[in-house]
């Protein structure tokens, strides 16, 4: 019960006590409390003259590091007893520093700041509205409302580096970069030797050769290397997006794939997104720092889709991504995927897979069961199963264990790959 | 804040301890020792905001049934303003504690000391004036009065609901 209710109903019980006793020492005891009541309704405020500017001092940060929220408040009309002020944080937000409730008095035209600083894992995160109650001195009569100060604040995946990634893809980009692009030019490894040209640098003559055909000088070529187009598809699609207590796999899939992209771009390669599930959410291929921020932020709002067209790959729209260009695709895969990965291989696209392993990353989070190792061993199995079918259509596959490097795992992968022969894009 | 707790304190030590007075001098002494009793819960429970309105209204109705039963109505005002007062400061210091930021704290508690002072003072002036002025009315300008009083209040009250 409000405290105006409860006052208005026991100067109401006096005044009916004092009819039905005809007496005046109720009338009397009344008093004090009227006039408390009036005093209260003559200072009650009719509006809520305050302004609130929201102000972020950084509105994209990284995973871990921490930003200032600054609120403004601005009295455009008369003197304020007291304001009261309560931020509405979103959830998943965490003050690190600061208050998000304010008292004070503000006089005409005076203004107040509220300030915090705040964490958050990675998210989007809307701020709408802040409450602004103003009461009289005595707090007997409120108003209260819920002021826009509108602001959005993204909190991007932090980007480990990973060692550079030997993908291979047939087709490269006239730019100079790591991959060896199958094409003669300048380069620094041994790509073979031809007959000289008028024209070819003394330098790049193969003595070797010219010693046993003295009467034909020969020349050395060298492979030129060049940077690549790489696609990068996170599945976001919910059948895949484990979660268990309130850890998702798919947060591995995000931070996996920030790691990617930071990695791939700083070796100098044109990078897209794709996210994959919950529509067709795309970024364009780029280079260098702004892709870099274009990719982090699209990865900041990667959330579960619960899309029924793009609940298989059956949709997948390569065409997004330059004929023969190398495709990483991060899930953890369902049964019927490989399919899709196929048609892509059998596309021209050199096609790796890295693979966040869903039976480890459950069964860490299992009570021990009498039964579960038996079932851990048979959800292996049917995962090594996939994966091995991938394997034999030339897909590498880097099976990843959430808990372990995912370095560790996508070089294993990479070397497993060239050892067996089928290298990514080899023809 | 702590200035606060220390008039809440004493206001309740008097919003109880007045009536209670004036209840043994009539020699009601069930009444005096139910105002004792209400004396104690309200400042043991005073931390909780949700029984403070409730030990305010069971001071009020307490002083009520010490004015039917003829209890002096000096002590009865005196109590009815203290009790007020430390409603009024109880409910204060619970919004101060509900935030964590203060600014100007001192001016705040200071204003509003200030104000609740002056309301007190007031009121209980006002009710001092009244008690001696001595009014006979017919039944039919009383019951007219009681009306305007009733219909008025009510509007008040409908009025503070919405």
């Amino acid at each position: 019960m409000s405290r105006a209710l409860l006052l208005g109903l026991l100067v109401f019980a006096l005044l009916l006590l004092g009819l039905a006793f005809l007496d005046g020492r109720f009338f009397l005891l009344l008093m004090p409390l009227l006039v408390y009541v009036g005093a209260a309704l003559l200072q009650m405020p009719d509006t809520i003259p305050v302004h609130v500017y929201r102000n972020l001092q950084s509105l994209a940060l990284q995973e871990g590091n921490s930003t200032v929220m600054y609120l403004d408040l601005i009295n455009e009309g008369a003197a304020i007893s007291v304001l009261e002020v309560r931020d509405q944080v979103p959830g998943g937000l965490h003050i690190v520093e600061g208050f998000t409730g304010l008292v004070t008095a503000l006089p005409s035209g005076g203004s107040a700041q509220l300030a915090y600083a705040l964490k958050a894992a990675r998210g989007a995160y809307e701020f709408q509205s802040v409450a602004v109650t103003v009461s009289e001195t005595l707090g007997l009569f409120q108003r209260t409302a819920w002021l826009p100060a509108h602001a959005r604040l993204i909190v991007m995946p932090r980007a480990r580096r990973l060692r550079p990634l030997p993908i291979r893809p047939r087709r490269t980009l006239g730019f100079a970069g790591p991959i060896p692009s199958r094409q003669s030019g300048v380069g620094v490894d041994f790509y073979g030797v031809r007959e000289y040209q008028p024209g070819d640098p003394l330098r790049r003559v193969n003595w070797h050769v010219m010693a046993r055909r003295p009467d034909r000088p020969h020349t050395t070529e060298f492979e030129q290397e060049r940077i690549a187009d790489v696609g990068l598809i996170l599945d976001v699609r919910r059948q895949i997006a484990l979660e268990i207590r309130g850890v998702s796999l798919l947060e591995h899939g995000v931070h996996a794939t920030a790691a990617l992209a930071e990695s791939l771009l700083h070796d100098g390669h044109r990078v897209g997104l794709l996210l994959y599930g919950r529509g067709i959410e795309w970024v364009f291929p780029g280079y260098g720092r702004l892709q870099r921020e274009r990719i982090l932020r699209a990865l900041a709002s990667a959330g579960p889709g619960d899309s029924q067209v793009f609940a298989s790959l059956d949709f997948f729209p390569a065409r997004l991504f330059p004929p023969r260009s190398q495709m990483i695709f991060i899930s953890p895969l369902l049964g019927e995927d490989h399919q899709m990965l196929f048609r892509l291989q059998a596309q021209g696209y050199a096609v790796f897979v890295v693979s966040p392993d869903p039976v480890s990353f459950e069964v860490a989070y299992l009570s021990s069961d009498p039964l579960l190792p038996v079932a851990t061993r048979m959800a292996q199995l049917e995962r090594r199963l996939l994966l091995q079918q991938l394997r034999q259509k030339g897909i590498a596959v880097a099976d990843w264990p959430v808990h372990q490097s995912l370095d560790d795992s996508i070089h294993a992968a990479m070397t497993s790959a060239w050892r067996a022969r089928s290298l990514i894009g080899s023809r | 804040m702590k200035i606060t707790r220390q008039i809440f304190g004493g206001a309740a030590v008097l919003a109880v301890g007045a009536p209670a007075i004036g209840a043994a001098l009539q020699g009601v002494w069930i009444l005096a020792l139910g105002f004792g009793v209400l004396g104690l819960f309200w400042i043991g429970f005073s931390l909780r905001y949700r029984l403070m309105g409730l030990a305010f209204a069971l001071c009020i109705a307490g002083i009520a049934f010490a004015a039917v039963l003829d209890v002096g109505i000096g002590w009865l005002l005196v109590g009815i303003m203290a009790a007020l007062a430390a409603w009024d400061l109880e409910a204060f210091g619970a919004r101060m504690a509900g935030v964590a930021r203060i600014e100007h704290e001192h001016a705040l508690v200071r204003d509003h000391l200030r104000q609740l002072g002056l309301v007190c003072g007031a009121g209980l002036l006002l009710a001092t004036l009244a008690s001696l002025v001595r009014i006979r009315l017919s039944f039919g300008v009383a019951l007219v009065l009681a009306s305007i009083a009733v219909l008025g209040l009510g509007y008040v009250l409908r009025g503070i609901g919405e």
